[in-house]
């Protein structure tokens, strides 16, 4: 089991490209943060902004304990697309240079080849998740007002459907390389699918925005929203923000009234997804001469 | 063979435990289909401990596909083989080294670091590492990158690779594939001199002077089908047919007169001459008189043992 984790890390470790897609990663979730955090500094600055002001006269913003939670997990989401060119590159690899073949020659099996891509996976979602969970508690102590009075790990369980969603669409960049096999094509079908299933969900969510939110649709159910709907946004719920804006909900008075806990079981279905992709890859290369 | 874990174990052991177990490989009606195209045919092969085997076949012959099963890479549509005399798994192909078609590396990493990675699917410890780099004399390179490398290096790495956990069994295809002469000869002197060490060898090649040169004993492929295995020296002696180089006024009145000649197998025009091919032995005289007989007088007879290449082709032809 380790061994396989040692095998894959040997792989990775001194591929230039791998550290490449790293650093392009990092940059692009500092420069997309720091993009978002400067935007809201700036409506925040300014006084009476109905976007971010609630009807009871405190200011709150998406970096809000506890809501930033969810929000930020929700928003972290598009920067798994990027973890996934990794997977594609390194799988889509293992077949153009044959070191499958070659690895199953040299004595291991199907099952021990996807393992130790799933290991890959898995540390890099654990990796992605502990950096989100540390930039959340920062910005989070930047922007929640002390008179608040929330405590900064109420609403840490949404990172854990946010470490499920990773997991599932890097599988889901898996089970695309496994069975077209080649880098570009992989990226195109990964990125073009991702794509328009959530234009696709999203233009039926904002349909009913406003008006019955807790209806159950049938993009419900498309696998990337699967994972998907563990984490919802908490900003669709403010006041003001959205589609469905200019709607004055009395019922949110304060910061804990936009806090929806973790439904555990969009959550099961979540982890459901992802072993449904890890399974389908296994399949198709047992059933495939390598 | 149990001892294999031993690393530091002296080859003499090999052969010791040998004699309990005198097949290393068994291959039993073993198919494989493409679609319409059956690759491989119902094909049995027993391999003995201790012996080169060479596979041998035209391109397309089934080589490849063969032993792509045996390795478990491809999935076979009927029969089975036992490595060692057990069902296959992975843990048998650690005791096989093995090289198929191409060398096949990480091309970013250096051959240190790629040995890494094969050294821990196999179990070996990482000194062997150094061992083998040596033994194929690529020690100096060993802080380069794979894709720097020259093909015969790539061979040579390939089968440093398979040597890393002191196989019983290296199985190779084509190794000499596209290497200059040189490359070639170091190969092959590789191959024996491993060999020699008591590790069986099984060798794929379409090369039928590689086979005469470096093997013990050889099958014949043609379209997936076995048509022939057994010692090299038996297919390369002349016992089974022979070859006859004749020369006439008239060639052609030859040819047709041949026909009636009893147990002859084959006549084939090359050049000036006319060349048969006898089962059995015979002699120049019989042919001789029997074609006096026909009123024919030869200007030239000359018999020809069969040698493994003319024996390849006559079996593999049409």
């Amino acid at each position: 089991m380790f061994n396989l984790l040692k095998i894959q890390l040997h792989k990775i470790r001194h591929y230039p490209i791998f550290w490449g897609i790293v650093a392009i990663f990092l940059l692009t979730f500092a420069g997309g943060n720091y993009a978002i955090f400067r935007m809201f500094e700036e409506i925040l600055s300014q006084p009476n902004v109905k976007m971010a002001t609630m009807m009871t006269g405190i200011k709150i913003s998406i970096f809000d304990f506890p809501i930033i939670w969810n929000n930020l997990a929700w928003l972290a989401g598009f920067y798994q697309m990027i973890l996934a060119v990794i997977i594609i590159i390194d799988i889509s690899n293992e077949f153009s240079f044959k070191t499958m073949r070659q690895n199953m020659i040299d004595g291991l099996d199907r099952r021990d080849f996807v393992v130790s891509k799933f290991w890959l996976i898995f540390l890099l979602s654990a990796a992605f998740t502990v950096m989100l969970t540390g930039y959340i508690l920062v910005m989070g102590q930047i922007f929640t007002e002390a008179e608040a009075g929330v405590s900064p790990w109420q609403g840490i369980e949404f990172m854990l459907p946010f470490f499920i969603q990773c997991i599932g669409y890097l599988s889901f960049a898996m089970l695309i390389t496994v069975l077209v096999k080649k880098a570009g094509l992989s990226l195109i079908i990964v990125f073009a699918y991702s794509f328009i299933e959530n234009v696709v969900a999203m233009a039926y969510k904002g349909k009913h925005f406003g008006k019955e939110e807790d209806i159950t649709l049938w993009t419900d159910f498309l696998p990337l929203q699967l994972q998907n709907n563990p984490i919802p946004p908490a900003f669709f719920r403010m006041p003001n923000f959205g589609p469905g804006n200019n709607k004055e909900d009395e019922s949110i008075s304060s910061l804990q009234d936009l806090f929806v806990g973790l439904d555990w079981g969009d959550l099961g279905l979540s982890l459901l997804t992802c072993g449904v992709f890890v399974g389908l890859a296994y399949y198709v290369l047992m059933r495939r001469d390598a | 063979m149990d001892s294999q874990s031993s690393h530091s174990e002296p080859n003499i052991q090999k052969f010791a435990t040998s004699s309990t177990q005198p097949l290393v490989l068994k291959i039993n009606q073993l198919t494989k289909r493409y679609g319409k195209l059956t690759a491989v045919n119902r094909l049995n092969l027993e391999v003995k401990r201790g012996s080169i085997y060479g596979i041998l076949g035209p391109n397309g012959s089934g080589k490849t596909t063969t032993l792509g099963m045996l390795l478990g890479v491809l999935n076979s549509d009927e029969g089975s083989f036992r490595w060692f005399g057990e069902a296959p798994d992975k843990q048998q192909r650690k005791r096989i080294g093995a090289i198929l078609e191409t060398p096949n590396f990480y091309p970013y990493l250096n051959a240190e670091r790629n040995l890494k990675i094969i050294a821990d699917i196999k179990g070996a410890p990482h000194s062997r590492i150094d061992i083998v780099l040596k033994r194929v004399g690529l020690l100096e390179r060993k802080q380069d990158r794979f894709k720097t490398y020259s093909l015969g290096m790539k061979q040579r790495l390939a089968i440093a690779a398979a040597l890393l956990n002191e196989p019983e069994v290296l199985v190779l295809d084509e190794p000499t594939n596209g290497l200059d002469p040189q490359g070639i000869a170091e190969i092959r002197q590789l191959i024996k001199s491993i060999a020699e060490e008591g590790v069986t060898i099984l060798l794929a090649s379409h090369l039928l002077d590689e086979v005469e040169k470096v093997c013990t004993d050889v099958a014949v492929l043609k379209f997936g089908k076995l048509l022939f295995a057994g010692k090299v020296d038996q297919i390369s002696g002349d016992k089974e047919s022979t070859l006859i180089e004749l020369k006439a006024d008239d060639n052609e009145a030859l040819k047709s007169a041949l026909s009636d000649f009893p147990a002859i197998r084959g006549v084939n025009s090359n050049g000036h001459l006319v060349e048969i091919i006898i089962d059995g032995t015979t002699d120049g005289k019989a042919i001789n008189q029997f074609l006096f007989e026909k009123g024919i007088v030869l200007s030239h007879l000359n018999l020809k043992s069969m040698s493994l290449e003319q024996n390849f082709l006559e079996l593999t032809s049409n």
